[in-house]
This record gives C-alpha cells, structure tokens and sequence, in this order.
C-alpha cells in the first residue's frame, strides 16, 4: 500500500467550464430541469500504471449550479487500494456541462485479483438521471498481465506503433522478455526488397523509401505461409540509427538504392548487436563514402604538400561517436575552469583524416584504387599504396607506428572512438532522445551509459543491452515520469503516420506498398532524404519559447513549420478516410487503408469509441478536456444516413490524431 | 467578449486580444502568443521605414554559366577551343557593352533576349566567376589542398555553401537565416516568417530562430476539411479550434499547441494577404514564372501581412547537365529569361521596382573540357542579379581566361571563384539593411574578402 510516486495520492476534480460559444445557445429557458449523466474515461485502471482514471458526469438543461450527492461502491476499498479527493457529493458550478472525478490507483505489495470501483449518482430534486446511475473501473493489480495501455506506449517507443500482432506479443511476454525475444529473433534485411525490385527493372532512388516503409509496414503474416519481420525493436533501432550515422539521397541521386538498402542492413546488423561493428562497417561502406567524401581519399603528397580530405575524420567524431565536448558518464559536459572542453582538435582531425585513405569501391570486380567502378554493395577495399602510412597520433595521445596498413590504421582509429569515455554517454542520450524523451535526467543517461560500457559481462558497446536499458528504466516506464513539465517527447512526424498505420493494419491487399513516398513535403522527414550530415534535426535544437528559456531542448520541433504542421494533419485526414498514400495508389489494390473494423461497432457508443480509440494510439493517454472535444464532435453526427458510423469513426479518429497528446508522446 | 451563436474565427480571436477584449489570463496568453509568434523579436530591433525584398533564384545541379555569360572578339578563340562541341557559335550571341571596363568582349546565350534588355535598360549586373571561397583561393593553394571547400565540386556540399555562405564548416545554417534572425524586428507584428519560399524546405532561409515559412506557386498549406461551411466541416473546425484553445502544463505540449495555432493563423493572414489582384496575372517563364507570381503576390500582400523585409527563396530546373547540355539550355535559358523580363516588368507595375532585388546561384560552374556532349561539375560560375536598386549594365568581379592550364584551371577548365559568395552575399545583407559591424554574425568568413571599414561595397552591383 506504499504509494509508487508522489503524484498518486494527488487525485484532482477537473471541472471542464464551458469552451465554446455554442453552448450558450442552450441557456435560454431556465425551466429545464437539469438532466445528468455519469460515464468513464477510462473502463480500467492500474496499479502498475498510475494514471488516474476519470469518471465524468455530465448535464444537460439546466445552467445553475448543482450539488450531485455520489456513493463510491464496488470491490476496491477507498484509500486502501484507490485514492480520489471527491467527497460524498460533487457540485457542477454554474454554466458547466461536465465534471470529471479522479480516481487514482495505488500500488501495494498485496496480489488480489481484479477490484471494481464504482461511482453511484444518487437522486436528488434537483436534476433527473438519464441512462444508468452507475459506471465502473476495473483496477487491476500489479500481478495482472501486462495491459494494452501500457503495451501499446511501449510499442510506440520500442516499435513502429500499436501493431496487433506485437502488441499480443509484448502482452503475453512482458518487455524484459519481450525484448529478449527480438534480440533473439532473425534480422529482417532491407536490401533483398530491392533487389528483388531490381530484378525486374530499374530502381530508382525513391524506391530506397519505400523500401524502407514496407520493411517498417509489413505484417509478420502478409500472406498465409509467410513470415516476415518479426524483429521490430531492431527495425526501429536501425530507422533511429540512420538519424544518428546520417547519409541521405535528399540532394541528388548520386546514392544507388541497393547500396543505401546495403548501409542500412549494415545497421541492422548492429541495432542489437556491437556499437564498434557500427562504427567500422559505417566506415567501410561505399554509401558513407560516396556521401562524406572518404571513398577515393588519397594519402598527401608531401612534395605538392597536398592534404587528405578532412569530411569524413570531422564527422565520425562529431556525429558518430564522441561529439564535440568531453562528457560526464552522465551526459553532461566536463568543465575546465568553467568551460566545456573539446574533444578533438584540428590537429586530431587532420591525424584521422589520413587514417581515412586509401579506401575504394570493393567487389568482386574491383582491384584498382585509380579505375575502380562504382560499386556499392560491398564494403570499400583497402590499397595501402594510397594510404597514408607514416606515423599518426589519435585521441588522448594515442599513437600509431608508420608502416601500418589501411586497416589496421582504421581499426585503431575505431577503436580509439570506441574506447573514448564520451561514446556510451554520446550514443546513449541520442538513442533515449529518439526513443523516449527529449530531456533525459543525467541519472537516466549514467545509467544507460554504464550499459554501454559494460553489459555486465565485461563487454562494452553491446547495442542489445543499451536498448533494453534505455527501455527498462524507470524514466521510461513510471507514469510519474509522463507528468512533469517537460516530460516526453514530440512523436517524430513521419512516425505519426506510420503508427496510424500499423496500428491499423493499413496492409494493403496486394502487399504492395509502392504507394509510400514522397512524403518529405507533408513532414520534413523521411527516410533517406535529410537535408544535411545533421539530420532533419539536432539533438540541440529547441523551439523558442518556454523551452528555451528552460535552457532545455526539443528536436523534433525543428520541423514542426508553418506548412508540416498544417499539411501533416492534412495528411491525417486523408489517411484516416481514404488511405495513406496522399496522391492516390496505382491500383485499388496497392491502397493502404486503415482499417477501423473494430471501432465501427462502437459508433453509437461515443465515449467506448473515443476510449478505445485513445488507448490504441496513444495508450490511453487522452487529457479528458479533449476527450470530451472529440465526443462533442462524435455527437454532433446524426445516427443516420448510411455513412454515419464511418463519419463518426473518421471524424474521432483524425481529432486524436490532431490532438496534442497523441503528438507530444509521453 | 463572446457571445451567443458567435463562430469566431481564430484569426479574428486574435485580432480581438490585442484589443484587450479578453478576461486579463487569456490576455496574457494572447500576448505570449503573439510575442512567440515571429520568434525573437530582438531587443534592438531596427525599425525600416522602408520595403526591401531579396529573392534568390537558385537553379539547381549547376548552371554551365560558361554559355551564359560567354567571351567573344580575341576571347571567342580560347573559349571555341577549350569546350570544344560545347562552344556557342559567336554569330548566335547577344553582344553585350557593360558600362565598366572588364578587358574582354562578352555576350549572352541566344536565349537571353529578355534579360538582355534588362541588362541594356540598366537593370540588370552580371557577376563573374563567383563561388564558395574559404578565403582567396590560388592554383597553389588549390594544390596544396589549402583551406578548400569541403566536398569542392559535390552538389550536396556545394549547394549548402551557396546557401550557408560557410563552405569550411557545417553549420546547418542559411545566410538568409542568419539575416532574418537579425532583422526580424522589423517585422514584429507579423504571424508570417520574413523568409518564405516558394520551392520547399531549404537551408539558405533556416536561421537560428527564424523558420521559413512555405509555399507553393497556389499558395499556402491550407488546413483542409476545416473553413468550408458544408458538411461536416463545421463540426471539424469547432473541435480543433477547442483543442487548440487548451492550455497545458507540460512545455512541450504548450509550445506543440501555440506553434499548431500560429501555423493556422499565418495561413489565414496569407491568405487574406496575398487574396489581391496582380497588374499582370501570367508571367512568362512557365512554372518558374507561377512562382515568380506567387512572389509577386506576397509582395503585394506587404502591409496586410505587417512586413518591411521579406526574403524569398525560389529554384526551378535541375541544371546537371552530365550530357545534351547544348540542347537543354537552349530550352531552359529563355524560360529563365523571359520570366525575369516578366517579373521585373510586374515589379515596375506594382512599383516596387527598387524595392526588390533577385539574384541567380547555383551551386557551381561546370567544366569547360566537354565530356562529350557534356560537362562535368566545377567550381566558379557565372550569375546575374536584377532590380532596380541594382548598379545595372555592368560585369563585375573578373571575367577569367578560359584557356587551357590558365593559372585559375585546376584541372579539365575547373576554375578557382575569384569572388566569393561571402561578398556576393554581404552585399544583399547590407543592402536589406545589416549593419556593417553586424556582417560577421552572418558571414563568419567576410574579413577574408572584404574589409569591413571599407566606405565601398564588397563587389558594387548595389
């Protein structure tokens, strides 16, 4: 019976005042009588997930305030197993249409089965009672299987969405197991999609996109027989991977589609695998190369006292590794006097650019560093006639002999990276800021850090172990942490759409999801197609405003414009009732159609079809002001005509989606 | 204050805030909103009288500028023999005689006729063998790799030096971003960035707080299923107007919801703003000229939008030409000129035409050698700039000898800028009215080329 957090013993009454104009229309005539309802929010609460459940009742007629006498009944025993501020009766104040009551579980150490909490409106001369005097909360215990509210916001973090078959799964399993299963699992490669594209006819660099989006898409059961990606955590650590080891077919074509498709099943392979392995195959690949100059870096010519190209060296330091401060285990930067201290010098870079020479396209066909033909598909070779082979000094002093081949240099250098003090804390804030918040707590990144560092079994780097620890940890899982002032995250714009998608099995019929692209314009995002090295955003940027002021940081934000904000809710709503492809599918078949057979039935129903709907696309996290928006929307659309029901469910669907809370995600 | 059955809009909410006609919490927040609206509003903010526009035409994939701005007389010889099947034939070129002496004799691409007559009204300069410098760059230097761009001669570093003005590090940031983070005081009241493009998302316009606001040729994003009055649109509009209506705790939701909110009120001060009837409705240049006229329409929107400088970013092609270069700029070259002679004339008819000045870049010239049939990417280029505050019919910077293994040829008639875009775009900063002493807030690089007590401009087109 210890309360999990300070904010559970808190239960608040919320009295939504009237919000619009309209309402007052209904004031005219003092003579009718006040007429209530009672309703939930929320059918469930939970011990293990302390988000407070609403009980609403709502008036119509009348405007004066009125004091409604209420009996709370049912299994659960008040202050023992729940808490709520509401007293024997609640007053709705005057002009109000809807009071909420909040009703907060609390943990305790006991393993009971299912308790019931329920609200009982009791008569009164003052209003008559519509519909039932009752309505109930199922508070589950801690020992309860895993609920859909929390499986579906693990899933929104861990995974593309609410996608049904995962969803069962992460329910059955639990996340420590969960995540134990998708390391396990086989990894589903990207680049055999094109492949088998290019194996009917020329690819071109947009299908690179929507390669990625059907990998991302796909059911694991597309077709009876087959099975495809079932490892979905590691899908959505590489998609946040290639926001970190950035390359982009965004200003030209110049990157082939098999070998972007090759880089990233690069980062497949160490998603839940070993950060160095990240760190060299990221180096050695043709795409990176191409994209950050290093292919073709020839050594200096002393004589001519020409230089090595200094892009790749700047940014695998940078961006890929250590950053541009020396760090605390906890993110935070080390000071000098007062001062952040650099990492690198221009010294260092122009050490590490010539580590990074003598590298060409490989292949079976390739053997010369001067006529190499483009080929991306295989890591780059080595020739050591055009490595720089004299002596070089790395990081903290370390220093490499002269005489020493391409890669045996590059693998010092990548090893220098990997053992620097900043690579755990670097790599482990970028990965939480991608995946939960945009502020973690320096306890948060120490901890996830020291992960980093050593899995427990002396091994550093393991990319399994870091994301389960980013996951696991409190900051990730408690409702406590969803509630402060800068709790959460914006949801990456282009992952809107796509957890709309699979959350509702927008498969289309064919399996074919050609239809997928272009769509940088609605989000300033997808991809493959960052406009620089830095991608669509930094994990610096900030909107002004509040945040700022904060001196704390909000990346998505940075896209977040004038026309995204605009054209991504367009994008919504004609996802939510056509289907995803804006500009239309080639073929009624080839159409990705959210499919909303489960909230149809629930038309006439508003509040069961709001509730369901917010717990599928946001694990239940709708602010009951909104929900009460959204219902007065439903509401409005006469049961009648044949196309109601899919008006209603559109119309409920598309308002959450535009809603605050499904785009801030906690 | 509200009253029964009143549909307010969001934008006339607003309007009615700023008159203090609502309860003092929602003042406040109308005030904070407003004040977040365009960003910072600087402290010191200058306060123009006046209306000043930059529009940058920014062609793509690297214009072959050597057969836009082509030698003739003793300089057709060296230019015939070094492209070779790239050469225009000199009896096709439009002869130009600048005002300023430059040494060789030049002409236009036949193409050109419109800008031809804009160049020989005086409204139009052309700037030779301009591109991104890290500082004033010899052969030598060239070869001993000495504080080069990086990435010389790719289109995705090159394009975002153009556009950051910053070609020896990433900066992620424009110069026309940087320009309007300093003047955007001057447009304090107005819920529409100072940058606008016409062309998507760019690096040029993205400051360190100000965010461009997009557009396409039609206009503006328009949030759709909300203002129409059929249907069930009502009904959509009145929840999203509550929903933004709400006011959170946590920063993240607040700045989400104001920033969702002012995203809709710009659309509707747009499109009030740019609803006005244009002298001229159809300008020549085909789509370039559709986006030229949504420029136009801005610009005529200026004071419904609250505006005194605006910076307009537009592309149109895609200029790498690798093969057929002949034929496509045969094609592409008038489009590019009718539309200037068609926007210049529309700017003349607003009477605007020396408030607005346009300037072509692309990110760099293409190599004179001939591939056959085509050219390769390079370096320094050729660009124009128009208007009427323009020093016109003139050539600056240096026409370059085209010869083969002159002392700027790096290789294959890949020529080594002798201005840098840092002048180039210091001297529209200081044109839209950035201080001198304020140029290297935006152009880190400019002591390099130009010295800021200098009483002269960098390169004198203004």
């Amino acid at each position: 019976m210890i309360s999990k957090n300070i904010f559970s013993t808190i239960a608040v009454i919320g009295v939504l005042l009237i919000h619009n104009s309209r309402s007052l229309g209904q004031t005219v005539s003092t003579l009718t009588p006040d007429v209530i309802s009672i309703s939930t929010l929320n059918t469930e609460s939970y011990e293990s997930w302390t988000r407070p459940a609403t009980i609403v009742i709502r008036r119509s007629g009348g405007v004066r305030a009125v004091t409604i006498p209420i009996v709370f009944l049912g299994t659960a025993t008040r202050n023992t197993d729940y808490t709520t501020t509401a007293g024997s009766s609640v007053t709705m104040p005057m002009g109000a249409r809807e009071l909420f009551i909040q009703i907060t579980p609390r943990l305790d150490a006991l393993v009971e089965s299912t308790e019931t909490i329920q609200v009982q409106l009791q008569a009164s001369t003052a209003y008559t009672i519509s519909g039932a005097n009752t309505t109930s909360v199922d508070l589950r215990d801690a020992s309860a299987p895993l609920n859909d509210e929390e499986a579906t916001r693990f899933l929104i973090q861990a995974g593309f969405g609410a996608d049904p078959d995962e969803l069962s799964d992460v329910k059955a399993l639990g996340f420590s197991a969960w995540i134990d299963a998708q390391i396990a699992r086989p990894k589903g490669y990207l680049q055999p999609i094109i492949t088998a594209k290019a194996a009917i006819g020329p690819v071109y660099h947009p299908e690179t996109k929507v390669a990625l989006w059907t990998q991302m898409m796909r059911r694991r059961y597309p077709s009876p027989g087959v099975t495809v990606n079932t490892d979905i955590l590691r899908q959505r650590i590489a998609y946040s991977l290639l926001q970190i080891f950035v390359i982009s077919q965004n200003v030209d074509a110049l990157l082939p589609p098999e070998g972007v498709a090759n880089y990233y099943d690069r980062l497949i392979d160490g998603a839940l695998g070993n950060f160095r392995d990240i760190l060299y195959d990221v180096t050695m690949h043709p795409a990176m190369g191409i994209y950050l100059s290093h292919r073709g870096n020839r050594k200096g010519n002393v004589a001519l006292n020409i230089f090595p190209d200094e892009n790749y060296a700047r940014e695998i330091m940078q961006l890929f590794s250590i950053g541009l401060w020396e760090l605390n285990n906890d993110g935070t930067r080390k000071l000098s006097n007062g001062q952040p201290i650099p990492t690198y010098s221009n010294v260092d870079i122009t050490n590490f650019a010539r580590v990074f020479t003598g590298l060409q396209y490989g292949g079976p066909n390739n053997d010369s560093f001067e006529w190499a033909g483009e080929e991306t598909k295989f890591p780059m070779k080595a020739y050591d006639a055009f490595h720089d082979q004299d002596a070089k000094t790395l990081l903290r002093g370390q220093t490499l002999a002269a005489g020493r081949t391409t890669l045996q240099d590059i693998n010092s250098a990548i090893d220098n990276l990997f053992n620097h003090s900043n690579t755990g804390p670097f790599i482990s804030k970028l990965l939480i800021q991608r995946l939960v918040n945009s502020n973690p707590s320096p306890a948060y990144v120490d901890r996830v850090a020291s992960k980093f560092n050593n899995n427990g079994a002396n091994v550093r780097g393991d990319m399994g172990a870091v994301v389960k620890a980013i996951l696991m940890d409190e900051e990730a899982r408690n409702y406590s942490y969803t509630t402060g002032v800068l709790a959460g995250k914006m949801r990456e714009p282009y992952m809107t759409l796509m957890n709309m998608g699979k959350t509702f099995n927008a498969q289309p019929a064919s399996n074919n999801y050609e239809s997928a692209t272009y769509m940088y314009e609605f989000y300033l995002q997808e991809p493959f197609q960052s406009p620089s090295v830095f991608n669509f955003y930094k994990p610096e940027d900030r909107p002004f405003g509040e945040v700022t002021l904060m001196d704390k940081y909000a990346p998505e934000f940075k896209i977040l414009t004038a026309v995204t904000a605009i054209e991504s809710q367009n994008n919504l709503l004609n996802s939510v009732q056509n289907q995803i492809a804006r500009w239309g599918a080639s073929s009624p078949a080839n159409e990705m159609k959210l499919n909303f057979s489960a909230e149809l039935p629930l038309a006439n129903n508003p509040d069961a079809l709001i509730r369901q709907l917010s717990v599928r696309m946001l694990g239940g996290s709708l602010q009951p002001k909104t929900f009460q928006i959204v219902r007065d929307a439903v509401i409005k659309i006469d049961a009648s005509g044949s196309t109601w029901q899919k008006d209603r469910v559109d119309m409920a669907a598309y308002l959450i989606a535009a809603s605050t809370e499904f785009n801030i995600q906690k | 204050m509200l009253t029964e059955n009143n549909n307010i809009g969001r934008r006339k909410f607003i309007g009615q805030a700023s008159c203090a006609a609502v309860g003092s919490t929602s003042l406040m927040s109308m005030l904070t909103n407003l004040l977040f609206t365009n960003s910072a509003v600087a402290q010191n903010a200058p306060a123009f009288t006046d209306y000043k526009a930059m529009v940058c035409l920014f062609l793509p994939g690297g214009n072959d500028s050597f057969n836009m701005l082509v030698p003739m007389g003793g300089a057709y010889g060296d230019y015939a023999t070094v492209r070779q099947d790239l050469a225009l034939p000199q009896a096709s070129l439009l002869p130009i005689t600048p005002i300023n002496t430059i040494g060789k004799q030049l002409g236009l691409h036949p193409g050109m006729t419109g800008i031809k007559s804009l160049f020989d009204a005086g409204k139009l300069s052309f700037i030779a063998n301009i591109g991104s410098l890290v500082r004033p760059t010899t052969l030598i230097d060239f070869n001993n790799g000495a504080s080069l761009p990086y990435g010389v001669f790719s289109h995705s570093d090159q394009q975002e030096q153009w556009q950051t003005s910053i070609p020896d590090v990433r900066s992620g940031i424009g110069w026309a971003g940087r320009t309007a983070d300093l003047l955007v005081g001057a447009n304090r009241n107005s819920a529409v960035s100072m940058n606008i493009s016409i062309s998507g998302n760019n690096l040029w316009q993205v400051g360190n707080k100000v965010v461009p606001y997009t557009v396409n040729a039609d206009g503006a994003a328009k949030l759709n299923g909300y203002s129409d009055s059929w249907g069930l649109n009502p009904i959509r509009k009145a929840a999203i107007d509550n929903m933004l209506a709400q006011e959170y705790s946590n920063v993240l939701d607040k700045t989400y919801t104001r920033m969702k909110g002012n995203a809709m009120d710009a659309y509707e001060l747009f499109a009030q703003a740019t609803s006005t009837t244009l002298p001229a409705d159809t300008l020549g240049g085909g789509p370039l000229g559709n986006s030229l006229r949504q420029v136009a329409k801005i610009i005529a929107g200026r004071n419904t939008l609250g505006v005194k400088r605006q910076i307009f970013y537009v592309q149109w092609g895609g200029w790498d030409f690798h093969d057929n270069v002949l034929n496509n700029m045969n094609t592409m070259m008038p489009i590019v000129s009718d539309a200037m002679k068609s926007f210049y004339d529309l700017m003349l008819a607003m009477g605007v035409a020396n408030d607005v000045t346009l300037f072509s870049a692309s990110e760099f010239g293409r190599s004179l050698t001939s591939n056959a049939e085509g050219s390769d990417h390079a370096w320094g280029g050729n660009q124009f700039v128009m208007g009427g505050a323009v020093n016109g019919k003139r050539v600056f910077g240096t026409y370059p000898d085209l010869f083969s293994g002159n002392p700027l040829d790096t290789g294959r008639g890949r020529i080594i800028p002798t201005t840098s875009v840092d002048e180039h775009s210091a001297e529209l900063a200081l044109w839209m009215g950035v201080s001198k002493s304020d140029l290297p807030l935006i152009l880190p690089n400019i002591s390099r080329f130009y010295n800021l007590s200098s009483t002269v401009n960098p390169i004198g087109f203004m």
